[in-house]
């Protein structure tokens, strides 16, 4: 058991070792935030960027960001992460700008 | 019988029209998903709908089932196959925000103990299909509570938010309403300005047996690089252990990476058994697992999944395989929407 522990341990790490090299290839994610801000609005107004921030900042902490979503559908989405996913009063509405403005 | 169901359906519709000024949304995830641990193979079809109903400005209706059908050999190894149906009302609540930072929450919710059982439990959303060795600790017996729920976020300042949530829930025996008695808190921070969660759980079991349960919670998505990391530690009287999972997480917007399609991810956990203690569905003796998934990201939300994990105890090891295909789907009913 101590052998197959010290055996998995290892094995662990070198999993998580081998993840966060291949992490470290991939795109810095706050500069991916800012390109797609830029092509999303010419010229992106602080509240946008602040939304965008945020959405970044807390929507990817659970799932990935979803492909399409209906503005229509984004304030009830919001109010529900904002009890599931602990967000504030402030993150929901910047938010809620960024997704349907 | 028509007209009554009619009849109720015009008042739910009315109601929902006049109180509603958003758009009530469906959403949630349908999966299959085949498992192989050992030599038991079973698949399952999953269905699994969120509601969420926003009333007025301060309330909103939340409310999410989870319908599935175990299709296993009689005896899992051998024998006919064998399909068994399970339906389950996870979560039906009602959320008063009350202020900014208090939402008074009442009904059938999720225990609210570590994380996992919160946000991560959706089939759409979990890394590895497989739950975490000590997921039952702190979320016995069905991982929902019936009763009332205080929670909020306060923000310190730009780089400091706290978070707390506190509960009582009821004993129920009521078919698809079944929780335990039991009482509880959680705190967390987090910082935003590093993407770091750290929290604590605290749970004491007020039924036949009662007992403490506490946990911590980690959760990290570095800024420097698209990687998910999150770690529980859960204590019961029966055993402890550990999960700690990373997972490549890409979300940018360029096309180019293959890393925003492929998703690896690697779980490593253990456990630790100290006595016998009935009803905890925790292993019976110290188990540790390592689990290696690679998840697919393809286009209108679908999501094909993949892990093997090897299961070392004292008395037998075990290999697990798993794979699956989920879909998320979200779109707004059409009554309502200001938007």
């Amino acid at each position: 058991m101590r052998k197959k522990g010290i055996l998995l341990g290892t094995a662990g790490v070198l999993a998580l070792t081998l993840l966060m090299f291949t992490a470290a290839l991939a795109t810095p994610q706050k500069e991916s935030a800012d390109q797609k801000s830029n092509q999303k609005t010419s010229s992106p107004t602080t509240a946008s960027s602040d939304g965008e921030r945020k959405f970044a900042t807390h929507c990817g902490r659970c799932h990935n960001p979803p492909q399409e979503v209906s503005p229509k559908a984004v304030p009830a989405v919001l109010r529900h992460m904002r009890v599931r996913a602990m967000l504030t009063e402030d993150d929901e509405k910047a938010i809620l700008e960024f997704m349907a403005p | 019988m028509r007209r009554l169901i009619g009849g109720v359906l015009l008042i739910v519709g009315s109601s929902v029209t006049l109180w509603s000024q958003d758009a009530p949304v469906i959403s949630g995830g349908a999966a299959w998903v085949t498992t192989k641990n050992g030599d038991a193979t079973f698949h399952q079809p999953i269905l699994s709908p969120v509601l969420a109903l926003p009333l007025g400005s301060k309330l909103l209706v939340e409310a999410r089932g989870d319908v599935r059908w175990l299709i296993a050999k009689e005896g899992f190894t051998s024998g006919d196959y064998q399909s068994t149906f399970f339906g389950t009302l996870e979560y039906l609540q009602l959320d008063y925000l009350a202020h900014p930072n208090l939402t008074i929450t009442a009904g059938r919710f999720l225990t609210p103990f570590g994380t996992y059982n919160e946000r991560l439990t959706p089939v759409w959303i979990r890394n590895l299909q497989e739950v975490p060795i000590i997921f039952t600790i702190g979320t016995r017996t069905t991982g929902s509570s019936d009763g009332v729920m205080l929670r909020g976020t306060k923000e310190l300042n730009s780089d400091v938010q706290i978070n707390y949530t506190t509960y009582f829930s009821a004993l129920s025996t009521v078919n698809k309403f079944e929780s335990a008695r039991t009482a509880g808190f959680r705190v967390g921070t987090f910082l935003p300005e590093s993407r770091v969660e750290l929290g604590l759980s605290y749970q004491r079991f007020l039924q036949s047996q009662h007992f403490d349960s506490y946990g911590a919670h980690l959760g990290w998505q570095p800024w420097s690089a698209p990687l998910d990391v999150k770690a529980e530690y859960a204590h019961a009287p029966g055993g402890h252990g550990y999960w700690i999972e990373a997972a490549l997480r890409d979300t940018s917007s360029s096309g180019e990476s293959v890393f925003r399609h492929l998703q690896p991810v690697a779980r490593l956990q253990q456990f630790w058994r100290i006595k016998p203690f009935a009803g905890d569905a925790l292993p019976g003796v110290d188990t540790q697992q390592v689990d290696l998934g690679l998840n697919v990201l393809l286009p209108k939300e679908v999501r094909l999944t993949g892990s093997y994990g090897r299961r070392f105890t004292d008395t037998v090891d075990q290999n697990n395989w798993n794979i699956g295909i989920t879909y998320r789907f979200l779109f707004p009913l059409s009554v309502g929407g200001s938007r």
